[in-house]
C-alpha cells in the first residue's frame, strides 16, 4: 500500500516535470484553460501548508533527538503531508505563473527553488525510515538544507507579490521625506506622478511583476507602454490609456487599480490629469503657479514642503532703506520677499548697513553700477535668504567674495566688470554653489571659467567669443545731402566710428589707402564723382560709396507754370531748389502732376547761353506714377510769345518696372542764347492697357529741372 | 441765476461721484508709482493695485522685437522641401481648405507653390532649422525657443498688429506694455516703464506706417502709454527746456504747478490730474536720464562690432537693439521695438535679403549681450511679426523671383531668456507650410504665456471699463506650459 502510494507520487512528480517542460516554452495566459488558471489562484492557499508542516516536523525532530524519544511515525506522516502539498504548491504555482504579468529572474528563482524544496521534502520522506547508518547521518543536514531551500523559495515568492522592498522597508533607514522649497520648478513627473505610481500602481506594475506588460517605475518604462501599446498621450489625458483605465467605474473589469487594492484619491486623479494635459514631455516642470491655484493647493496637501517662514518686513525698516536711496519692491505683493536696488551711482557704507534690517526679506539685491567697495560688503553676509545678487560694475575685489560665503541660498551672482580673480571665485565656490555666475570682464577668461564650471558644477559665463569674426566697416555717412550746386559745395563725411580713416577719389576711381585722405570737408567747384571708402585696423574696409555732384550754371528763381501740381505733392518751387528726390515719392522733394503736362516758363533774368537741360523723374507704375513720354524745350526772348522749339527728348520708357526708379532725362541743346526758356514735360495722360488702373489719369513726378 | 445754481448742482454731483468712484482709480495709479508711499498704505484701493504679480515672475523685463509687415516664415525658419519639389504647381484645395485670402491675391486664378530661394540648414545642439538669410541667428539658436505654430485671426496689417499688441483687432484697448506698466509698475524712477523704438527696414523702405495708438494706453491712465524714443536730436519730444531756462528754474516752476494741480485734484478728484503731476515729475527726471540712455559714446568698440556698424546710425534696427539693452539695463520694464518693411508681396527674394540683413546680427547680438551681462536671466526677448506669408507666389513666379501674400494660419516666432526653454522648438506645420499639424499657439496664448512669465495670471488681471472687465487676452488664451523652462 505504502509502496503503491510511493510509486504514484513518483509518477505524479514525473508527470508534473513533463507538464512543466511541455509548457515552459509556452505562451501567455490566453490559451491556457480557465480551469488551470483557477487552480493557479489556489497556489497562495496551498503553499503555506507544507511550510508550516515542515517547520513543525523539524521542531519535533529536534525535540525527539534531545528527549531521546524520537517519534518516527509522526515524522513520517508529517513529511508525507508536506511532500504532497509541496508538490501541489509547485503545480499550482506553475499554473499561476501562466497568468500574465509574471516573468523575469525572480520568478525563475522562485520556480526552481520551489521545485527543489518539494524534491527535498519528498527525499526526506523517503529517507526518514531507512535504517542504513550512512543515510541516517545524511538525514539531518538534508533537513536543514530543505528548510533553507524553502525559505529562499518563500522569500522570492513574497518578492513576486509584494515587491522587493516589502521585507526590508521598515528595517532600512526611513526614506527622506520629499521636501521641496518652492512649488515653482517642481517636476510634475519626478515629484508627484512617480510618487502616486509608487503608492498605488508599482506593486503590480514593476519590472519583476509586469502586469499587462506595463511597468510604471521609471520614465523609460512608462514610455515603453504595455501590451496595448502606449499608455500615455502627452497633452491629452482623454487619449491616454492609463487615464482611461483609472477613470473606469470600479465595477469594470479593466478598472485600475483592481477592486480591493488601494484606490486613487480624487486629488491624485486630478494631479494625473493635470500632468497629462499640461505636458509636452514627461518631465515638464511646473512653473509659477498662483497661490490660490488648484494645483498649488493640491500639491501643498500632497507633498511635504519645507516651509520657509519669513516675517513681513516692518514698514519702518523699508522706509529707512528707501531713505538711503534704495528702491524696494515686493516680488509678490502677498509675500514678504523683497527685491532691492540701489538707485544712484555713489553708495555709502551706512546705506548698505541699513539692509541688515531687511536681512530675512531681501531675496534679490541689485547693487550694480555703484561705487560699492570691499569694505562695504561685510553686512551682505547676513542676507541669508538672498537668491540673486548683482554686483556688476562696482569696485569690489576678491576680498568682498569672502563675505558672500555665507549666502547659502544664492542662485545667481553677477560679478561682471569687477576685479575678480580665479582664486577668489574658486574660494567662494568651495563654500556655496550658486547655479549661475556671471564673470564677463573679470580676470577669469573663457578657459578658467570652463575649468571652474567643471570643477564645481556651476554655470560660469565669461562673455561671448567667436560671435563676430571680422566685421566690415560701414560706408562713411555722407552728411551733405545736396548733389547739385551752383558755385561751390562743401562735402562732409562721417565715419561714425572713432579712429577710422576715410579715403576718397574725385573721379570715381576705387579709393585705396594711397588715395586722398579725408580730414576736413571736401570743397568742389566743378562736376565730380566722389568715391569714398573707410579703413580701420582690425576691421574689413567698407564698401565704396559713389556719389555724383553736378554743378549747374543757373539757379532758377523766377518762373511761371501753367498747371499747378496736385495739392498732395505740391510746391512747384521744389522743381528748382537743387534738391533731388529719393525713391520715396512721399519724401517732400517730389512734385506730382495728375493727367497734366508740366509747362513752365523760366526767366533767367538776362539773355544767357544754355547747352543742356535735365529733368529728374520718378517711375513707379504700381503707384500709378509713369515716366513722361517726352521733354521739350523752347526758347524766346519774349516772356509771352515767340517760343521756338530748340530741343526734344523722347523718353521711350515702357513703364513696366516693379520697383520705383529715378531717371534723369537730358535734353541736348544746340547752343542757344535767350532770356526765357520753356520746358514741357509730357504726361502720358492715361494709364496704359493692362495696368490695373487702365484708362485713369496717370501721374508724373518730377523733383528737379536743371540748366547748364 | 438758474444756470448758475444748476452749475453748482452738477458740479457737486460730479464731485461726489468722482470722490466715491473714479477717485479710487487715481489713488491706485499714484500708488503704482510707489507701492510703499503713505497714500498707498492707507487706502483700500491699493488692494487692487498691489495684488500683482500673482506669483514670482521669471521675467522682470521684456524686449519685444516686433517685425512689422509679416516676415516670411518660409524664407527664415520653417523649412519645407516639399514646396521646392512642387514649385509652380497649384495649391491643392484640400490644403487651402477654404481659407480666405486678401484682396491682393483673391483675384489670382492660380496659386503656384514656391519654396524658399535660400538654403536651409540645422544649427547648434538643438539642431534648429535656420536659413542662410540669418547667419548670426543661426549661431545663437541654442538660446532660442522657436514657436513654429503661431496663428492669428486677422489677415491685414493694422488689425493684425493691433491684435498682437492689444488682444483685439479693433483699436482702442491698451497695448501689452501699457497693461504691464499698469499691473506691475515701474522698476526705476527715472525712465518710463514702457518705451517704444521704431526703425524702417531696407527691404521695403516705403511700407505701411505705424500708428502711435499701437502703444497707446487705451482706457488705462495715460501714465501707462508707451513713450516713443526718436532717433533725431530730441529723442523724446518736448523734453528740453527752452533756451535760457535753468534746471532750478524749471524745478521751481514745476513745484508751483504741482501745488496748483494738487489743489485742483483735492477739489475735483479727477485721476488724470494725478497722472499729470506724475508725468511732469517723470519728464523732469527724464531731462537727465534720457540723454544718458541715448548716448552710446561709452559703448566699447567690441560691442559695436557685435551689433554691427549700423548700431552707430541712429534710427536703425541695430541702434535700437543697442538702446533696448541700455534701457533694460536701466530697468525699463517693457521695451517695444518695431522694424517695418517685412511686407514683401513682390520681389520677395531680393527684399527679404536686405531686410534680414537689417535685423539678423543685431537681434543675435542683443541676445548674447544680454546673456553675458546676466540680464537674459530675467529679461524676455520676443521676436516676431503679425502674421506669416503664403506658401504660393503672389504675382508671377519666375526662375528667381516671386512674392508672398499675408498668411494668418501659421508663422514662426521665437523668444529667448526670461523663463522660456532655450534651444527648443515647439509646434509643427504641414509639409506644405500652410496649416498647423501640432501644438497650435494662438496670439492670445502667446500673450497669456508672456504675462505668465511676468508673474501675472492673465485671467485674473482685468480692468473694469464702461461696465465690463477687460483683459489683454479678452476671453480666451491658455498659457503654453511647454515653453516654460
Amino acid at each position: 500500500m505504502l509502496k503503491d502510494l510511493r510509486n504514484f507520487k513518483e509518477s505524479l512528480l514525473f508527470a508534473v516535470c513533463l507538464l512543466v517542460s511541455g509548457y515552459s516554452n509556452a505562451s501567455n495566459g490566453d490559451d491556457v484553460p480557465r480551469i488551470i488558471l483557477a487552480l493557479g489562484r489556489l497556489h497562495p492557499l496551498i503553499l503555506h501548508l507544507p511550510i508550516g508542516a515542515l517547520l513543525l516536523t523539524f521542531f519535533l525532530d529536534i525535540v525527539g533527538r534531545i528527549r531521546k524519544n524520537y517519534p518516527k511515525q509522526i515524522i513520517k506522516y508529517a513529511l508525507g503531508f508536506s511532500s504532497l502539498f509541496s508538490i501541489m504548491a509547485c503545480v499550482f504555482g506553475y499554473f499561476l505563473s501562466l497568468e500574465d504579468g509574471y516573468s523575469g529572474k525572480t520568478l525563475d528563482i522562485h520556480f526552481w527553488t520551489g521545485i527543489l524544496s518539494a524534491t527535498l521534502i519528498t527525499l526526506l520522506f523517503l529517507l526518514c525510515d531507512k535504517e542504513n547508518k550512512q543515510l541516517k547521518r545524511l538525514f539531518f543536514p538534508l533537513f536543514v538544507g530543505t528548510i533553507v531551500s524553502i525559505s529562499v523559495a518563500g522569500h522570492y515568492g513574497s518578492v513576486l507579490t509584494r515587491g522587493d522592498n516589502f521585507l526590508t522597508e521598515y528595517i532600512k533607514a526611513p526614506p527622506k521625506l520629499q521636501t521641496i522649497e518652492h512649488i515653482d520648478s517642481l517636476n510634475m513627473y519626478d515629484n508627484v506622478v512617480l510618487k502616486i505610481f509608487d503608492d498605488k500602481c508599482t506593486q503590480c506594475h514593476n519590472t519583476t511583476k509586469r502586469k499587462g506588460d506595463l511597468a510604471l517605475i521609471s520614465k523609460e518604462s512608462l514610455l515603453e507602454g504595455g501590451e496595448s501599446g502606449d499608455v500615455i498621450s502627452l497633452g491629452n489625458s482623454r487619449e491616454s490609456l492609463l487615464y482611461k483605465h483609472i477613470m473606469l467605474p470600479i465595477s469594470d473589469e479593466d478598472h485600475m487599480p483592481p477592486e480591493g487594492k488601494p484606490q486613487l484619491t480624487k486629488d491624485e486623479l486630478w494631479l494625473i490629469k493635470y500632468w497629462l494635459d499640461n505636458s509636452g514631455e514627461v518631465d515638464n516642470k511646473v512653473v509659477a503657479i498662483a497661490k490660490n491655484d488648484t494645483l498649488n493647493k493640491l500639491l501643498k496637501k500632497y507633498l511635504v514642503f519645507e516651509e520657509k517662514h519669513i516675517e513681513e518686513a516692518a514698514l519702518g525698516a523699508i522706509q529707512d532703506v528707501e531713505d538711503e536711496g534704495f528702491l524696494v519692491r515686493k516680488l509678490v505683493p502677498t509675500e514678504p520677499e523683497l527685491w532691492v536696488k540701489y538707485n544712484n551711482k555713489v553708495i555709502a557704507k551706512e546705506a548698505v548697513k541699513t539692509l541688515v534690517d531687511l536681512k530675512d526679506q531681501i531675496v534679490e539685491l541689485d547693487l550694480s553700477n555703484t561705487s560699492l567697495t570691499d569694505d562695504m560688503t561685510s553686512g551682505l553676509r547676513k542676507l541669508k535668504n538672498l537668491e540673486k545678487l548683482e554686483l556688476n560694475n562696482t569696485q569690489i575685489t576678491d576680498k568682498a567674495l569672502k563675505h558672500l560665503k555665507h549666502l547659502k541660498a544664492l542662485k545667481i551672482l553677477n560679478l561682471v566688470g569687477n576685479d575678480i580673480s580665479e582664486q577668489g571665485l574658486e574660494n567662494l565656490l568651495t563654500s556655496i554653489t550658486p547655479e549661475h555666475v556671471y564673470a564677463w570682464k573679470t580676470k577669469i577668461d573663457q578657459r578658467l571659467a570652463q575649468k571652474l564650471s567643471n570643477d564645481f558644477d556651476v554655470k560660469i559665463n565669461s562673455g561671448v567669443t567667436g560671435f563676430v569674426e571680422t566685421t566690415q566697416l560701414k560706408v562713411p555717412f555722407m552728411v551733405t545731402k545736396k548733389a547739385l550746386f551752383v558755385d561751390t559745395i562743401s562735402i562732409k563725411l562721417d565715419s561714425k566710428l572713432r579712429n577710422t580713416k576715410i579715403f576718397y577719389t574725385l573721379n570715381g576711381d576705387e579709393p585705396d589707402t594711397t588715395a586722398l585722405q579725408y580730414t576736413k570737408p571736401i570743397m568742389l567747384d566743378t562736376n565730380a564723382t566722389i568715391a569714398v571708402k573707410a579703413f580701420k585696423k582690425g576691421w574689413n574696409p567698407s564698401e565704396t560709396l559713389k556719389r555724383d555732384f553736378y554743378k549747374v550754371n543757373h539757379k532758377v528763381s523766377d518762373y511761371t507754370i501753367t498747371h499747378q501740381p496736385e495739392k498732395q505733392y505740391p510746391g512747384s518751387d521744389k522743381l528748382f531748389d537743387l534738391e533731388l528726390g529719393t525713391l520715396n515719392f512721399k519724401d517732400d522733394k517730389w512734385t506730382g502732376f495728375l493727367g497734366n503736362d508740366i509747362n513752365t516758363v523760366i526767366d533767367l533774368g538776362a539773355v544767357k547761353p544754355v547747352t543742356k537741360i535735365a529733368v529728374d523723374c520718378l517711375g513707379q507704375p504700381k503707384q500709378w506714377i509713369l515716366f513722361p513720354t517726352a521733354v521739350e524745350v523752347y526758347a524766346s526772348n519774349n516772356k509771352a510769345s515767340g517760343f521756338k522749339r530748340i530741343g526734344t527728348m523722347k523718353t521711350n520708357k515702357d513703364n513696366t518696372n516693379d520697383m520705383p526708379l529715378i531717371e534723369r532725362f537730358f535734353v541736348e541743346i544746340p547752343k542757344t542764347e535767350a532770356r526765357y526758356y520753356k520746358v514741357v514735360v509730357k504726361n502720358p495722360k492715361v494709364l496704359p492697357k493692362g495696368h490695373e488702373g487702365e484708362g485713369n489719369a496717370s501721374w508724373i513726378f518730377v523733383s528737379e529741372i536743371m540748366f547748364w | 441765476m438758474e444756470e448758475l445754481s444748476q452749475h453748482f448742482i452738477n458740479n457737486n454731483r460730479r464731485h461726489f461721484l468722482k470722490k466715491m468712484g473714479l477717485g479710487i482709480g487715481g489713488i491706485a495709479a499714484a500708488s503704482l508709482l510707489d507701492p510703499f508711499s503713505s497714500v498707498a498704505g492707507s487706502n483700500p484701493a491699493d488692494e487692487l493695485a498691489l495684488k500683482l504679480p500673482h506669483f514670482a515672475p521669471k521675467a522682470k523685463r521684456v524686449i519685444y522685437l516686433f517685425q512689422s509687415g509679416g516676415p516670411s516664415q518660409l524664407e527664415l525658419f520653417d523649412y519645407k522641401p516639399l514646396l521646392d519639389k512642387l514649385r509652380g504647381e497649384d495649391l491643392p484645395d484640400s490644403v487651402r481648405n477654404g481659407q480666405r485670402l486678401t484682396g491682393m491675391t483673391s483675384g489670382q486664378d492660380k496659386f503656384p507653390l514656391v519654396g524658399s530661394n535660400f538654403k536651409f540648414d540645422q544649427y547648434g545642439q538643438s539642431r534648429a532649422w535656420v536659413s542662410s538669410l540669418m547667419p548670426y541667428t543661426a549661431k545663437v539658436v541654442d538660446e532660442l525657443c522657436f514657436i513654429k505654430s503661431m496663428h492669428t485671426e486677422a489677415i491685414n496689417h493694422d488689425p493684425a498688429i493691433t491684435f498682437f499688441q492689444t488682444g483685439s483687432q479693433q483699436a482702442g484697448r491698451p497695448s501689452m506694455g501699457s497693461w504691464m506698466s499698469y499691473g506691475l509698475g515701474s522698476l526705476n524712477e527715472n525712465l518710463p516703464t514702457f518705451t517704444v523704438l521704431l526703425s524702417r527696414g531696407t527691404g521695403r523702405p516705403f511700407s505701411q506706417p505705424l500708428y502711435s495708438r499701437l502703444w497707446g494706453n487705451g482706457f488705462l491712465s495715460s501714465l501707462h502709454q508707451g513713450v516713443q524714443f526718436r532717433s533725431g536730436k530730441d529723442p523724446v519730444l518736448y523734453l528740453k527746456d527752452p533756451e535760457g531756462m535753468s534746471r532750478s528754474e524749471r524745478r521751481k516752476m514745476l513745484d508751483h504747478i504741482n501745488e496748483l494741480n494738487q489743489k485742483q485734484e483735492a477739489e475735483f478728484g479727477d485721476p488724470e490730474i494725478n497722472s499729470r503731476i506724475a508725468q511732469y515729475e517723470m519728464a523732469y527726471r527724464m531731462q537727465t536720464s534720457v540723454p544718458d540712455t541715448m548716448n552710446i559714446d561709452d559703448e566699447p568698440e567690441h560691442i559695436i562690432q557685435m551689433y554691427g556698424m549700423d548700431a552707430l546710425t541712429p534710427g536703425t534696427y541695430a541702434a535700437n537693439c543697442l538702446l533696448a539693452r541700455r534701457m533694460v539695463e536701466r530697468d525699463v520694464r517693457f521695451v517695444q521695438l518695431y522694424h517695418m518693411g517685412w511686407d514683401q508681396h513682390f520681389d520677395l527674394p531680393s527684399q527679404i535679403e536686405k531686410q534680414a540683413k537689417d535685423i539678423d546680427q543685431a537681434t543675435a547680438a542683443l541676445i548674447m549681450d544680454l546673456k553675458q551681462r546676466g540680464l537674459l536671466e530675467d529679461t524676455l526677448v520676443i521676436w516676431g511679426g503679425e502674421f506669416g506669408r503664403t506658401n504660393y507666389s503672389q504675382g508671377v513666379l519666375t526662375e528667381t523671383n516671386y512674392g508672398r501674400d499675408h498668411h494668418p494660419k501659421c508663422f514662426t516666432m521665437f523668444m529667448a531668456g526670461g523663463g522660456v526653454k532655450p534651444g527648443f522648438t515647439y509646434g509643427e506645420t504641414d509639409d506644405f507650410g500652410y496649416n498647423i499639424v501640432k501644438d497650435p499657439v494662438h496670439v492670445h496664448d502667446l500673450q497669456a504665456t508672456v504675462m505668465h512669465l511676468m508673474g501675472v495670471d492673465h485671467t485674473k488681471f482685468t480692468y473694469k471699463h464702461q461696465g465690463r472687465r477687460f483683459r489683454l487676452t479678452d476671453v480666451s488664451g491658455h498659457v503654453v506650459h511647454d515653453l516654460l523652462s
